[in-house]
């Protein structure tokens, strides 16, 4: 019987405040790759690894959302309570609880892990980040603090390589009890308090100065509010700028690659399949690498250093006059990168209405895959110059497209928000320490970026570029026709079938075939597009041309209304998919997919209008 | 004719891992059907495995069939 409890894994589950480092420590025992970040919130759900002690014992590890009390306000809350008191659905209690502090923020945390502690379950608690805590000043008598606590208590430093080995020996011999229950009737502000004195020797207020000094800045309602503003300016000048030689590269190796292509393989429908279709598509995307990497660089360094929950604190005063609270700030960020994890996000939204305006806005910002659309067509439409001897005005241009899809989720939130009164829900933020963002996470999520967004081209562009060119080229033209194939093609009737709905705001019927594929994900419009013209045209290079290309078919008015399109349109089908996941029905996702393509048509048709009126029309 | 027939075939490929993505029952009783089928003919075991495999495959935990949230490197779709 002895030997079977040593051969069955031992379930374990960490807890703790947000942002106090579980997910970085769960990576470093199971070797896995979750998103960490230097603000609360980032795990919204229970995630779950394996690993093996140096005794060779095998554990079941279960990462849990960061709760500040085991009393749940919001579901990612309640996801750690449930779990932790052995009442979530298909979980087993966890047979050890590893309650995490961040040794910096003890006064917090130590609340937490005696609410932990109260559960009478198995317990070790881990003092993560005690090098910050050394750094800062801080002492902390750890034997002392064990033997108050009546736990095993060990250090960690989570984000260094084997920085938790005292947690791994411990995890060989795990307490198989629960802790005694603490004797009196303290309250627990109280022993928090007395613990801190006990065991916990305070920094100097020297030490301390530099950060408070740095959030003077920061978190000033002006000066704040520029720099805020000059990083993003910054972040878009820099998507253009550092972008354009690797691009050049990348297209230049997408061309030749073509042209090697064409010379191998005979003239034929499979030469078209593969440059036409294949290369013409896929490798327009691919061009687009680059300036996606540098977007995320920006947002990884924001979010490792800290700043992020202080642009939340900055912004919350504008959020709240358009109805919103703080709260959604962190969702809505991440929604710049994608909406998925960002409508997943909203979980930490305590107030169901809140929670529900932030998943409708969630789908406004701009998230990555919109990139490669704008910049085509920045690229295609707007002189490259520099405004003032310093901006570029491609940067310029993408900046004011992220600015107007701010300011419409700021409108849109507004408008919802006077259908209903709610409760208020001050905004009460946890400010992390700054930290300077370590080199190999940067590294590490670019990489991850890279592969989600190569393996994004491998399938599910490779895939619709085929499907596209199939379309565009079947059937083949009656004999003695005149006009280009591909008006005979199943694509080109479909574009000329639904060119009546889009003619009005200005699509041409290519645009209108490239908005189905693209409803699978915003860049596939734009392989979409070479693909189409690349079938249709005389083009030996499609992938490479398709610039200079749409600057001489289309209008300026055509370019700024599919702008437009693209800063509303709900074109992506995962995020619909989250939606209906996130609330548990249709009728959010047909509200969404509504409201986002009437804002869209409309905007469209008024930017159409208005540039037609200042002479951007065809010429 | 090799050619119509590679493009055939990589058309197809394509149609059906859109039908995957978007109809993945569908997809699953098709390779259901197939199991039978190889069965039935006595196809090699590795590939009877493969497609009962895919068979039985669970759906993904993520969202629009992306799996991206199942694997060890926490990506989103």
């Amino acid at each position: 019987m002895d030997a079977m409890v040593d051969i069955l894994p031992l379930r374990a589950a960490l807890v703790g405040n947000p942002n106090c480092g579980k997910t970085a420590l769960f990576n470093q025992l199971t070797g896995s790759r979750q998103k960490v970040a230097n603000y609360a919130g980032v795990t919204v759900e229970r995630k779950e690894g394996r690993l093996t002690t140096p005794g060779g014992r095998p554990v079941r590890l279960l990462d849990l959302p960061g709760a500040y009390s085991l009393t749940a306000t919001s579901p990612d809350e309640a996801v750690t309570r449930d779990v932790c008191a052995g009442r979530y659905r298909g979980e087993a209690a966890p047979e050890l609880l590893i309650c995490v502090l961040s040794a910096t923020n003890l006064r917090l945390h130590l609340r937490f892990a005696l609410e932990v502690r109260q559960l009478g379950r198995p317990m070790v608690v881990v003092l993560n980040m005690v090098d910050a805590a050394r750094q800062q000043g801080m002492v902390i008598d750890v034997p002392r603090l064990q033997q108050e606590l009546g736990v095993p208590v060990v250090t960690a430093v989570a984000i260094r390589r084997n920085g938790a080995t005292d947690l791994l020996d411990l995890l060989d011999h795990p307490p198989l009890t629960g802790p005694a229950p603490l004797e009196g009737n303290e309250d627990v502000h109280v022993t928090v308090r007395r613990l801190l004195a006990d065991c916990v020797s305070r920094p100097s207020a020297a030490s301390e100065a530099f950060e408070d000094r740095l959030d003077r800045w920061v978190l000033s309602p002006v000066w704040g509010l520029v720099i805020l503003f000059a990083l993003m300016f910054v972040m878009f000048q820099a998507v253009f700028s550092w972008a354009q030689p690797l691009m050049d590269a990348i297209d230049g190796g997408v061309s030749a690659f073509g042209e090697m292509v064409r010379h191998i393989l005979p003239d034929g429908v499979l030469q078209s399949l593969i440059v036409d279709g294949v290369i013409a598509g896929a490798g327009t995307v691919v061009v687009f690498l680059p300036q996606i990497l540098i977007l995320f660089l920006w947002i990884l360094v924001l979010e490792e250093s800290g700043y992020l929950p202080r642009a939340a604190f900055l912004l919350d005063r504008i959020m709240a006059a358009a109805g919103l609270s703080g709260r959604s700030f962190i969702p809505l960020l991440s929604s710049f990168a994608c909406a998925v994890p960002g409508i997943m996000a909203t979980r930490t939204i305590q107030n169901p209405r809140d929670r529900l305006i932030t998943i409708l806005l969630a789908p406004l910002m701009t998230c990555s895959a919109r990139l490669p659309v704008y910049t085509l067509l920045i690229a295609a439409f707007v002189p490259d110059r520099t405004v003032g001897g310093i901006f570029n005005l491609h940067g310029l241009v993408l900046f004011t497209l992220y600015m107007a899809a701010i300011l419409s989720a700021l409108a849109v939130a507004w408008v919802l928000k006077r259908g209903g009164k709610t409760a208020e829900h001050p905004l009460l933020l946890e400010l992390p320490a700054y930290r300077l963002p370590n080199l190999r996470d940067l590294g590490l999520g670019l990489w991850q970026r890279a592969v989600i967004f190569l393996s994004r081209v491998g399938t599910i562009i490779v895939t619709l570029s085929v499907l596209l060119w199939a379309l565009s080229s079947f059937p083949a033209p009656p004999a003695g026709a005149t006009g280009p194939a591909i008006d005979y093609s199943l694509a080109g009737r479909i574009g000329h079938w639904m060119l009546p709905l889009f003619a009005p705001i200005g699509f041409n019927w290519q645009i209108c075939v490239a908005l189905i594929p693209g409803l699978a994900a915003r860049e596939v419009a734009v392989s979409a597009l070479a693909t189409v013209y690349a079938v249709g045209g005389t083009e030996t290079d499609a992938a490479a041309q398709l610039t200079p290309l749409l600057s001489a078919q289309w209008s300026l008015a055509t370019a700024l209304s599919l702008l437009a399109w693209y800063v509303f349109a709900p074109q992506c089908f995962s995020t619909l998919a989250v939606i209906r996941r996130e609330t548990g029905g249709w009728k959010m996702v047909t509200i969404t997919a509504t409201y986002l393509f009437g804002l869209a048509y409309a905007a469209s048709f008024v930017t159409w209008r208005l540039a037609l009126a200042f002479g951007g029309g065809p010429s | 004719m090799i050619e119509v027939l590679i493009v055939s075939v990589l058309v197809v490929a394509c149609g059906f891992y859109w039908l995957g993505r978007l109809a993945p029952s569908v997809t699953r009783r098709m390779w259901r059907g197939t199991g039978h089928v190889l069965e039935a003919v006595r196809a090699p075991a590795p590939m009877r495995q493969a497609v009962a495999g895919r068979a039985n495959a669970a759906p993904g935990g993520g969202c629009g069939g992306c799996k991206g949230c199942d694997k060890g490197s926490g990506g989103c779709h």
